[in-house]
């Protein structure tokens, strides 16, 4: 939770603070040269509030940021068509190429237009008409009318390395000014009755981090929807000639600010079935931007977009809003994408700005997407032809999510081992439940007993929302990972009817099943599902016990001793004892904990408690003191090794009574060290 | 020898005479100009109990008002001289005079003038007291020795040294900016104040309207003519054509014919039917020195914000006199920099909202 709580945090404390400078209100500054470039293009884009120098994965990134571009998913073509204040009309028509060449060869011809660039076009335009020409002496003379246009070209590329994913880009412009219909008596000034021609040029960039440093401290899963923007407008300042032979030069902006893209069924517990129903597929993308343009004071914008699949899926309906200390302050707005075609949709979106003193206005934008989408499927088509070049791996997971995560962030796990918890932590579904018991299982080996533990809840969590689907899609296997989270975490009431489950039952569930039974003391219940784990022993040749016949061995011996049915454990300690290797092997289930991977001195133990039980006294002394292991567990201030001279001293002194409370005094020590909940035996011992 | 003496004699006695002065003169003052040495020796001959007899001459008639401190008086020396001759008589000088009272002192100027001078200039006449004139003339002939003409009928003026002042010329529903002046339809009502002393009087407005197809002076009287004016005159209509320039100048005069200084305006008029929300010049060129007006019929109109196509804030405007039904701009938005050459909103909140478009050329 922490991993990702920063995150969040960070990204409120950001919204808070820009919100102190939001309502500044707007200042008296504007007029300055090219004032329809800055105003924005696109009806996604005004309908967030004009905050999308983070985003601009669309045909708008021409103008709002050219690196945006190359995380248009297909080929757009977009135009809007808006009518401003009084009859003023305000016109964009842009298009962007993803990947313009498919799989050059040409190295140049790769880097210019292969699959990790894009390039762009677009065209705005401002008209006003309308305006009275009068004289200085107030004649009417006629109607003029004004024209404002701008041309551009974008080029933009991504870099794709571990610490994210980088894009940058320029845009180059041409633009154009001219009065129209103005008389002859106006006079000739640069500008009227003809065309004044300028050009510039923009640059931005954006990042999406990955495992940069800033970020390692945050869950991937919180991380990726991240992503950072800056532009610079006008870099390369166009300017209108003035009748004084000066230039006017179009103002420097620079605008940068940060998007994410809040994936909602990250934000609710697993096990909130309902929310997690709704949320499914769902995301919201809130966009925060600033301003800072020569002449004027700091703009501040935010914006927010959800998407939301409907009418099962075939529809993507985008509800947006946004509001900014400008004069059109704030503005609402709402798309909708239709495919139509296999591989084509149509987006339409509206805006709706607010503006306290003059008439409110709409906006709409109509945006056609065609051709193979530069999606997930696309990079793992890509990383599958080339192969080893764990790049578009990258692009995978940066556009988390997707339903090629689970598989690419294996791939990535495995070739990127000091990022490999980060990336599991990507996983969904089984696949995550499954990494986290790996995880659990792997701190249990490490005895980090309680990191374990903690895994094991995630895992249980995990598992638990698969298992309580109306079609469980849990395997065996998966059944038999969940009951032994849920034992690891000391649930024996849940672990027995997951254990039920599993339709194949192998040694391996039925030990954990008795483990179950143990921990709940249902002693019957116990020795039959232990019974059922150990193989058959008397076999021709001499069998070597696995660990699971050990371990059930040692669990039916404490079954049948709490159960009083000593001579019985008796006899299969003693099997267990002449079968078994002694260490358990590598995968042996650690819960009960059994940190060293030695039962033999657990089966002495358990021996030693039987005969004393038995009233074989001097038998069970003897056992007694060969289960050295145990001594340390005593902690009423007896050294160790001082449990054996007690022993030794009672049987010298014939204190049978002694010398059974002892007995149980160790018994109840062994249940407590191998119960469900106790500590590991390591660490009591002070190793 | 005997001749040499009595001409000897004769010269001192005339000289003598000259010294005493003339007879009719008056006060102590000197003359108001220098007598000639020939009329000074001729006064010296003069016999002390010569008594006037010949016809009055004539004074031309002297306006109520004279401007200035000085008067030319006139009289008809061709005729007063012709006729002397007729009778035998040759006319040697004029004698005028020029009399007020001051201060309750009584004053006299005098002067002498040789035949053939049909004009004197008295200077230094006060303003206000009447002044009265008087010629006679002197003559010589060879029956009668010398004569003299009765005193001719008293011709008086007033001295007025002092315009009027035109202290204040409104006019109704003028629309002042800082670069253009207008006013709603071609009527014209002027709110006049002017004055002049006590003793002037201030009898008429002139107003004059030039432009390229006009040139015209039309005067109005004051009735009756008074010192302190200050009256609304609704006058002509202007005859230039609407949207044209046009000089209008008003000044008035007094009785004395001094006109006050000239106030001028330079305006243009626009039908009453394009009293709407536009603005001129459009396009206009704020980098050399325009100014955009925008009109407004709207007088609760008291805030009038700019835009950008985009609905960007650009300036926020505020009229300078709320009678005003305008607001100007210099091409500035709110941070006092230039705007950039394009269209730009305005838009205007009284009792309903209006707006209009404007183009800046730079």
């Amino acid at each position: 939770m922490d991993k990702f709580k920063g995150t969040g945090g960070f990204i409120a404390v950001i919204s808070l603070w820009t919100a102190a400078f939001a309502f500044a209100g707007p200042e008296g500054d504007a007029g300055r040269a090219g004032a329809f470039l800055r105003y924005g293009v696109g009806g996604r884009a005004l309908g967030m509030g004009r905050a999308f120098v983070g985003v601009a994965d669309d045909a708008s990134g021409v103008f709002w940021n050219p690196a945006g571009l190359v995380g248009a998913s297909r080929v757009e073509i977009q135009s809007l068509y808006s009518n401003l204040y009084f009859d003023s009309r305000y016109s964009h028509l842009g298009m962007v190429l993803p990947r313009p060449l498919d799989n050059p060869k040409n190295p140049l011809l790769r880097f210019l237009f292969g699959p990790r660039t894009a390039v762009g076009f677009g065209w705005v335009g401002l008209g006003m008409v309308d305006f009275e020409q009068r004289t200085a002496t107030a004649e009417f003379i006629g109607r003029f009318g004004l024209e404002e246009n701008a041309f551009a070209a974008s080029w933009a590329r991504e870099e794709a390395g571990s610490w994210g994913l980088l894009r940058a880009g320029v845009t180059v412009k041409a633009v154009n000014q001219g009065f129209s219909g103005l008389a002859d008596g106006a006079g000739a000034v640069p500008g009227a009755e003809g065309r004044d021609w300028s050009a510039g040029a923009d640059v931005g960039a954006t990042f999406q981090p990955i495992h940069a440093p800033l970020f390692r401290s945050f869950s991937l899963r919180y991380v990726l929807p991240l992503r950072f923007g800056v532009s610079v407008q006008n870099l390369i300042q166009p300017a209108w000639k003035l009748q004084s032979g000066e230039n006017d030069p179009f103002p420097r902006s620079v605008r940068w600010g940060l998007a994410y893209r809040w994936v909602l069924k990250d934000w609710f517990p697993r096990s909130w079935q309902t929310v997690q129903s709704v949320v499914e597929d769902v995301d919201i993308l809130t966009a925060l931007d600033w301003e800072k343009a020569e002449g004027s004071g700091t703009g501040v914008y935010f914006g927010a977009e959800g998407r939301i699949p409907v009418l099962r899926r075939r529809l993507l309906w985008s509800p947006r809003f946004g509001f900014n200390n400008q004069a059109e302050w704030m503005s609402v707005g709402t798309g909708l994408t239709v495919p139509f075609a296999k591989s084509a949709a149509v987006r339409i979106d509206l805006a709706h700005e607010l503006h306290p003193d003059l008439p409110n206005d709409t906006r709409m934008s109509m945006t056609f997407q065609f051709g193979v989408p530069r999606d997930a499927g696309f990079f793992r088509r890509w990383y599958d032809r080339a192969g080893g070049d764990t790049g578009p791996l990258l692009n995978i997971v940066a556009d988390y999510p997707n339903p090629e995560v689970n598989g690419t962030v294996k791939v990535l796990a495995e070739s990127d081992s000091r990022n490999a918890s980060r990336y599991n932590d990507l996983l969904l579904g089984i696949d995550r439940a499954e990494w986290m018991y790996r995880t659990a299982v792997d701190l249990l080996k490490r005895n980090e007993t309680d990191k374990a533990r903690r895994k094991g809840a995630d895992a249980g969590r995990e598992y638990a929302a698969l298992f309580s689907r109306q079609e469980n899609p849990l395997t065996d296997l998966q059944l038999t990972h969940y009951g032994e989270m849920l034992l690891l975490t000391g649930q024996p009431e849940s672990a027995v009817p997951v254990l039920r489950e599993v339709e194949k039952t192998t040694p391996r569930t039925h030990y954990l099943t008795g483990t179950a039974f143990k921990g709940l003391g249902r002693w019957d219940a116990a020795i039959a599902a232990f019974d059922s784990a150990i193989h058959s022993i008397g076999v021709a040749g001499e069998p070597v016990l696995n660990s699971i016949d050990c371990l059930s061995a040692l669990g039916l011996a404490e079954s049948l001793i709490r159960n009083n049915r000593n001579a019985m454990a008796l006899q299969v300690l003693e099997d267990m004892l002449t079968h078994c290797q002694g260490r358990l092997d590598e995968d042996y289930p650690r819960y009960p904990v059994f940190e060293d991977g030695y039962c033999v001195d657990d089966a002495q133990l358990l021996v030693g408690v039987c005969l004393i039980r038995m009233a074989r006294i001097r038998d069970g002394v003897n056992a007694l003191l060969e289960a050295d292991r145990f001594y340390p567990l005593l902690t009423n201030g007896r050294t160790a090794g001082g449990m054996a001279d007690d022993l030794i001293q009672m049987l010298s002194n014939d204190d049978t009574e002694g010398l059974q409370d002892a007995a149980e005094t160790l018994l109840d020590a062994y249940s407590e060290a191998h119960g469900l909940n106790g500590r590991n035996a390591a660490v009591r011992a002070g190793r | 020898m005997k001749t040499t003496r009595i001409l000897t004699c004769l010269l001192t006695l005339i000289q003598g005479l000259l010294a005493a002065g003339p007879l009719f003169r008056g006060t102590e003052r000197d003359p108001a100009w220098r007598t000639s040495p020939g009329i000074a020796a001729v006064l010296t001959a003069l016999p002390a109990d010569l008594t006037p007899t010949l016809p009055a001459p004539r004074l031309y008639r002297e306006p109520e008002f004279t401007l200035g401190e000085t008067n030319s008086l006139a009289w008809p020396a061709d005729s007063i001289e012709t006729a002397a001759a007729s009778a035998g008589f040759t006319v040697l000088f004029y004698e005028i005079q020029a009399s007020y009272d001051a201060d309750g002192v009584s004053e006299v100027l005098w002067g002498f003038v040789n035949a053939g001078t049909d004009s004197a200039v008295f200077t230094g006449l006060p303003e206000g007291p009447p002044v009265s004139y008087r010629l006679r003339y002197y003559t010589r002939s060879a029956a009668d020795g010398f004569g003299l003409s009765l005193w001719s009928d008293p011709q008086v003026s007033i001295q007025d040294a002092h315009p009027p002042v035109l202290s204040r010329w409104d006019l109704s529903g003028l629309q002042s900016g800082e670069t253009a002046r207008w006013i709603i339809g071609p009527a014209l009502n002027h709110r006049i104040t002017a004055s002049d002393l006590p003793t002037g009087r201030v009898m008429e407005v002139f107003v004059h309207e030039k432009s390229a197809v006009v040139d015209e002076t039309v005067v109005y009287d004051i009735v009756p003519p008074r010192t302190e004016v200050d009256t609304v005159l609704t006058m002509n209509a202007l005859k230039t054509p609407a949207h044209q320039a046009v000089t209008l100048s008003v000044w008035v005069r007094d009785r004395a014919g001094q006109p006050s200084d000239v106030r001028s305006i330079d305006l243009f008029w626009i039908p009453v039917e394009e009293f709407r929300m536009f603005s001129f010049p459009n396009p206009f060129r704020p980098a050399a020195g325009e100014i955009a007006v925008i009109q407004v019929p709207a007088p609760d109109a008291a805030v009038l914000r700019i835009f950008d196509p985009f609905g960007s804030l650009v300036r926020i405007l505020r009229k300078s006199d709320a009678a005003d039904l305008f607001f100007q701009w210099d091409g500035r938005n709110d941070r006092g920099d230039l705007v950039s050459t394009g269209g730009y909103i305005c838009v205007v909140e009284g009792r309903e909202k209006q707006y209009c478009k404007i183009a800046v050329l730079r």
